[in-house]
């Protein structure tokens, strides 16, 4: 049985497929070492280099995965076991690196700082400094809690500690501007299912010079062949010797997100921004009325993923069952620190349009019996602009 | 307050070991909070010094709601938990840390995680053996040797009251686990 069509997902990823990706996962089907891919690809390697903002000698890719093999690539190709990390960590995400670095057999440093809050700079310098650390790794935009943590700042602590940068980019790249070589990032990624609302399957990374440099010169082979960077690249760039098989990658998922990609693209980054801001300010105020507060202050707050605590005494997750059996409008409850306590609404991509909020806020008010909400949300949209 | 310490209630051994220092716990624990977290964690491992990160990032990783401390002692780097691990924790700890130590690199070393009952009491040990050329008397896990009458052999010549050994295989090598029988 094919499941409804009328579906809507706000959640934080998986986001509505944009239609362009729709299309392209019906395109006829072509061996992964046929030229028409390698040309595609090779479209995808720079557009990619756009949307990460990355710098001479980088290597961008799409890993055939989650997001979440996008970082532990990361972390198994930019570390050897025994080598010390620091993990700059306030929420779920932040803890699954720590797991996987522990796993690698890495030398894991934990600084830890309250869901909610944003990571402390301050304090990650001081433990820079002292720690000395191989590898400084961290989420961009906590999307268990809805921080959005400073980057930019995080990689000045990075170079002054002498260690790679690594970034988990996964709520953030492709709904705002993101500047890989101007912030000091080594290693980035997301998932295709995010903030490019291409289907999941397809991790897109990319590598700094300094990282692939890094990679080449490892005592110990990377410990998962799959997402050998090396490997990869053989694939993905030609050299003397032309391209060279590595996996069956997923051609589907490859003409999906190269189409999701180049429509973010030709959105513009900015605009995508500013899309994400208006839809989740006036979504904000309408939930506001009703009596949620948003759960992250407003300078941390993750522009993309929208964390609000319910009112006191509603049973929220009765409430987003009925929103889906009763209206097909998915939402998010709390994960790791927050499993209980907030519904997050997802501004990545697709997600982020107003005609998919008022037909969430109409169906809230019908489940509370509140009339008002959609209005409520027009009256404060901001228009857009030209 | 954290609620970490909030919460927390002195065992037995802390509140003997406070008495006998002259320690007011409670005092302690507003005055000094890492003090008191150090006085009152669980050793839950005590590793040679290459393996003690393995055996801390599991720590960080499995438990991200222990602080975690080392303390350098002879044997190696003792590594405690704040609050200590309990008995099913710690099970469940074992089941993290062993498929760490049993990767090739260590394997190789003939690396092992074992929990072991001697006059000390019951604790968990990640160590690496000494070579038998390199043994110069004392405690320890020494080998490999070849098969169990060359680990007896080597025994037999090297290891002395009030030290005693067992003989084990691990992994297709034969070990000496050399050890006090009675206490100094």
């Amino acid at each position: 049985m094919l499941p409804d069509d009328d579906v809507l997902l706000l959640t934080p990823g998986p986001t509505p497929i944009h239609p362009r990706a729709q299309a392209a996962l019906g395109w006829p089907m072509r061996g992964h070492m046929d030229p028409e891919v390698f040309a595609y690809n090779d479209r995808i390697v720079a557009d990619l280099r756009r949307l990460y903002g990355t710098g001479e000698g980088s290597f961008t890719s799409l890993l055939s995965g989650t997001g979440s093999l996008g970082m532990e690539a990361g972390l198994a190709n930019l570390l050897e076991p025994g080598e010390r990390v620091l993990v700059l960590s306030n929420g779920a995400f932040g803890e699954r690196m720590v797991e996987m670095a522990a796993r690698l057999g890495c030398d894991v440093h934990a600084l830890r700082f309250e869901a909610g809050a944003p990571v402390d700079v301050d304090a990650a310098a001081r433990a820079a400094r002292s720690l000395r650390p191989a590898l400084l790794a961290v989420v961009h935009g906590e999307t268990s809690t809805g921080v959005l943590n400073p980057v930019p700042e995080l990689g000045a602590v990075a170079r002054e500690a002498g260690a790679l940068f690594s970034v988990d980019a996964v709520t953030t790249v492709g709904m705002m501007p993101f500047a890989m070589d101007a912030w000091g990032i080594d290693y980035a990624y997301t998932g295709s299912q995010k903030c490019l609302s291409a289907p999941p399957g397809v991790a897109p990374v990319a590598f700094s010079a300094r990282a692939m440099e890094r990679v080449a010169q490892r005592r110990l082979p990377v410990a998962t062949w799959y997402a050998d960077a090396l490997g990869m690249r053989r694939y993905w760039q030609p050299d003397e010797g032309g391209r060279q098989y590595h996996h069956t990658v997923p051609v589907q998922l490859h003409w999906a997100l190269g189409e999701a990609l180049a429509a973010a693209l030709e959105e513009g980054l900015e605009a995508r921004a500013e899309r994400a801001r208006r839809v989740g300010s006036a979504a904000l105020a309408a939930l506001q009325d009703l009596g949620f507060r948003a759960y992250v202050p407003a300078p941390h707050r993750l522009p993309t993923v929208l964390a609000v605590v319910p009112p006191s005494g509603l049973d929220e997750a009765a409430v987003r069952r009925s929103l889906r059996s009763e209206h097909g409008v998915t939402v998010a409850g709390g994960l790791g620190p927050t499993a209980g306590k907030v519904w997050r609404l997802g501004l990545m991509g697709e997600n982020a349009r107003e005609v998919h909020y008022r037909r969430f806020l109409d169906a809230l008010g019908r489940v509370l019996g509140e009339a008002g909400l959609r209005e409520r949300f027009d009256e404060v949209l901001e228009p857009a602009l030209a | 307050m954290d609620p970490r310490l909030r919460d927390h209630t002195p065992g037995p051994e802390a509140l003997r070991r406070a008495a006998d220092d002259g320690v007011d716990l409670e005092r302690l624990k507003i005055d000094d909070p890492v003090a008191y977290m150090v006085r009152n964690a669980g050793t839950v491992v005590t590793a040679a010094p290459e393996l003690a990160h393995l055996a801390e990032g599991m720590l960080t990783a499995a438990f991200p709601d222990r602080q975690v401390f080392r303390a350098e002692v002879a044997e190696g780097v003792r590594v405690l938990a704040f609050p200590p691990l309990d008995g099913e924790e710690l099970r469940s700890y074992d089941r993290w840390l062993a498929p760490l130590v049993d990767r090739p690199e260590w394997r190789a070393r003939h690396a092992y995680y074992r929990e072991v009952g001697d006059l000390r009491g019951v604790g968990r040990e990640l160590g690496l053996p000494q070579g038998p050329d390199a043994y110069r008397g004392g405690e320890g896990v020494i080998g490999p040797f070849e098969d169990g009458a060359d680990a007896d052999a080597w025994a037999e010549e090297h290891v002395t009251r009030p030290l005693v050994h067992d003989s084990f295989p691990m992994n297709g090598r034969w070990f000496c686990d050399v050890f006090r029988a009675e206490a100094p």
